[in-house]
C-alpha cells in the first residue's frame, strides 16, 4: 500500500484544484452558475409552495435556500466521487498512488461550491431579516459534517459503480426520491407523527439540513450531544467505507 | 550485476486473468457473487512464475514480444494488479510511468500539468517548484507557459512529460515505452538521462521494443515470452539469445 506522505498531500491538493478548474469555475461567472442553478430551483419551490406549505415557516425563501444548497453539494459530489474511478479511468489502472484520492479529490471541489454558496445563504439570510447572530459560525460545523457525509457515501459508491455498472442509474433514483423524502421545500412537522416523520430522522442529509436551520434561521446553538453522535456516525462510516475502499482497490485497475 | 541494496525481489509470480468482462450489471453481480460463479471462463495467466531481483543502481529491461506480460509484470509490480500467487517484496518507493503524461489534461495550462503530473508521479511540491524552468526548458516550453496542452503537438506532449518524469526520486521506478516517441534530438536528451541515472541510487525497470536501447543502458535483461520466464541476466547473455529466438 502506498504510504501517506506530504507526497500524497500535494497530489490531493493538485487533483482538488484541476478538477475544479475544469468545472469551469475557477472564474467568476463559472461560480455564478453553480449558483444560480439551485437559486433557480428555489424560486420555482417557492412559487409553488410558499402560499401552503411555506405559510408555517418564517423565512421560508432562506429555508428553501439551505436546504436545496445542501442538497445540490450532496448529489453533485456524490455523483462525481461515485464517477470519478471511470472518468479518470487512466488513473485509476496506470497511476501509482491512494485511490481514495481521487475521491477525496473530487469531493474537496464540490465543497469549494459548498463554501461558496452557503455564504451566499448567510448573506442572503441577514438582507432578508434574519436576526444576525453569532451562532451563523456553527454552520462550520454543518460544513465539515457535510464533508464526512458526502466522503463516505462517496467512497461506497465509487466501489460499488465498478463492481455492477447501472448503480448509476439506480443511485439517480435515489438522488430524485431523496429529494422529496428531506424536509427541503416542507417542514418535518408537515409529515405529522406517522412512519415517515422517523424515516426522516434516520436520514443523514434531512439532520444536517435541519441543523443549518436552526443555527442561521433559529440562531440556536447546536446541543454538544447531538453534535458528538453525528460526528461519531459519520466518522465511524468514513472508516468502514474506507476498509471497503481498500478492499476493492487492488482489483480497480482490472475493473475500471 | 550492481553491488547496490536490494530494491526489488520477486518469487514465483503468477497473474491470472479471468477472460469476461467485469462491466456487470447489480443482478449479475449478486447473481455471481450469492448464487454460482461468474461464468466468465477460467481464469487464463498473464505471468507465470517470475522471479527476479533488482538492486540499487541497476537498470533492467524488460523484453519479448507483445503479449508477452511485460506491461502486467510492470503493474503487478506497482501494486495496481493483485498477484494471483507469489511474493513481491519490495524496499522503497515505486513509481510507474505507463504511458508518458497518463493524468495531463488537455485543457489545462502547461503549468497547470506540471504540477499535476508532477504530484502523479509522486514529486514533493518543492521539487516540482524548484525544477519548474528546468522542465520548461528541457522540454523547451518556455514559450508555452499558459498554453493549454491540447495546442501542443505529440512531440512537445512527450518531451514536457518525460521532463517531468525525469524528476521522480522513487527507489524503484518502473516504464512501459517511455521513450519511444519522439524525434532523434529527443532521443538523445533521453539517453544522457539514462547515462546519468546510472550513477544515481535506485532501479529502473524499462519495459521496451527498443533492442538498442536494452543493449545500450540495461544491466540485465528479462526476457518474457506469453506470460513465461525466458531468462532473465546479464543483458550480454540474455539479448543474443532473444534475437536468435525472435530476429
Amino acid at each position: 500500500m502506498t504510504p501517506y506522505n506530504s507526497k500524497s498531500l500535494n497530489l490531493l491538493w493538485e487533483l482538488t484544484i484541476s478538477q475544479y478548474k475544469l468545472k469551469d469555475q475557477s472564474t467568476f461567472f463559472g461560480v455564478l452558475w453553480s449558483f444560480l442553478n439551485p437559486l433557480f430551483m428555489v424560486a420555482v419551490l417557492f412559487v409553488f409552495f410558499h402560499a401552503q406549505v411555506g405559510s408555517t415557516v418564517e423565512h421560508y425563501g432562506v429555508y428553501l435556500l439551505l436546504g436545496i444548497v445542501q442538497y445540490t453539494y450532496f448529489s453533485n459530489a456524490t455523483n462525481t466521487s461515485m464517477r470519478v474511478l471511470l472518468v479518470m479511468r487512466q488513473l485509476t489502472k496506470d497511476a501509482v498512488f491512494p485511490k481514495e484520492l481521487l475521491v477525496f479529490s473530487s469531493t474537496l471541489s464540490n465543497t469549494i461550491d459548498l463554501v461558496i454558496s452557503m455564504l451566499v445563504c448567510v448573506a442572503v439570510a441577514y438582507v432578508s431579516g434574519v436576526t444576525p447572530s453569532w451562532s451563523a459560525l456553527f454552520l462550520l460545523l454543518v460544513l465539515i459534517l457535510q464533508l464526512m457525509l458526502v466522503s463516505w457515501v462517496g467512497l461506497l459508491l465509487a466501489c460499488v459503480l465498478l463492481l455492477a455498472r447501472d448503480i448509476d442509474h439506480i443511485y439517480q433514483v435515489f438522488l430524485r426520491a431523496l429529494l422529496f423524502v428531506t424536509p427541503i421545500f416542507y417542514p418535518r412537522s408537515f409529515l405529522g407523527e406517522g412512519l415517515a416523520h422517523y424515516l426522516v430522522l434516520l436520514n443523514p442529509l434531512a439532520q444536517l439540513i435541519e441543523l443549518s436551520r436552526s443555527i442561521l434561521l433559529d440562531g440556536e446553538v447546536p446541543s454538544p450531544a447531538h453534535v458528538a453522535a453525528l460526528l461519531a456516525v459519520n466518522g465511524l462510516l468514513i472508516l468502514l467505507t474506507f476498509r471497503v475502499f481498500k478492499a476493492v482497490e487492488p482489483r480497480m485497475a482490472e475493473y475500471v | 550485476m550492481s553491488d547496490g541494496a536490494v530494491t526489488l525481489r520477486t518469487g514465483g509470480l503468477v497473474k491470472a486473468f479471468t477472460a469476461g468482462t467485469h462491466r456487470r450489471t447489480l443482478f449479475q453481480f449478486l447473481r455471481d457473487r450469492f448464487v454460482r460463479r461468474s461464468t466468465n471462463g477460467r481464469p487464463r495467466a498473464s505471468l507465470d512464475g517470475i522471479d527476479i531481483e533488482a538492486r540499487a543502481g541497476e537498470i533492467i529491461g524488460i523484453i519479448g514480444e507483445n503479449g508477452a506480460g511485460k506491461t502486467t509484470l510492470l503493474k503487478t509490480i506497482a501494486g495496481l494488479y493483485a498477484p494471483t500467487a507469489g511474493r513481491i517484496e519490495i524496499n522503497g518507493e515505486v513509481a510507474l510511468l505507463a504511458g508518458l503524461g497518463a493524468g495531463m489534461v488537455e485543457e489545462l495550462s502547461v503549468a497547470d500539468n506540471i504540477r499535476l503530473y508532477g504530484a502523479i508521479c509522486r514529486l514533493h511540491r518543492r521539487t516540482i517548484r524548484d525544477h519548474f524552468a528546468h522542465i520548461l526548458a528541457w522540454s523547451e516550453l518556455e514559450g508555452f507557459v499558459d498554453a493549454e496542452l491540447r495546442t501542443l503537438s505529440t512531440g512537445m506532449r512527450t518531451r514536457l512529460a518525460f521532463a517531468i518524469a525525469m524528476h521522480v526520486d522513487s527507489e524503484l521506478v518502473l516504464m512501459d515505452e517511455a521513450f519511444s516517441a519522439g524525434d532523434k534530438r529527443f532521443q538523445e536528451k533521453c539517453d544522457r538521462f539514462f547515462d546519468d541515472t546510472k550513477r544515481l541510487p535506485r532501479t529502473l525497470l524499462v519495459a521496451t521494443h527498443n533492442l538498442e536501447f536494452v543493449r545500450n543502458f540495461c544491466d540485465r535483461t528479462l526476457w518474457l515470452h506469453k506470460g513465461r520466464q525466458m531468462a532473465f541476466g546479464p543483458t550480454t547473455e540474455v539479448l543474443p539469445r532473444y534475437e536468435t529466438f525472435a530476429p
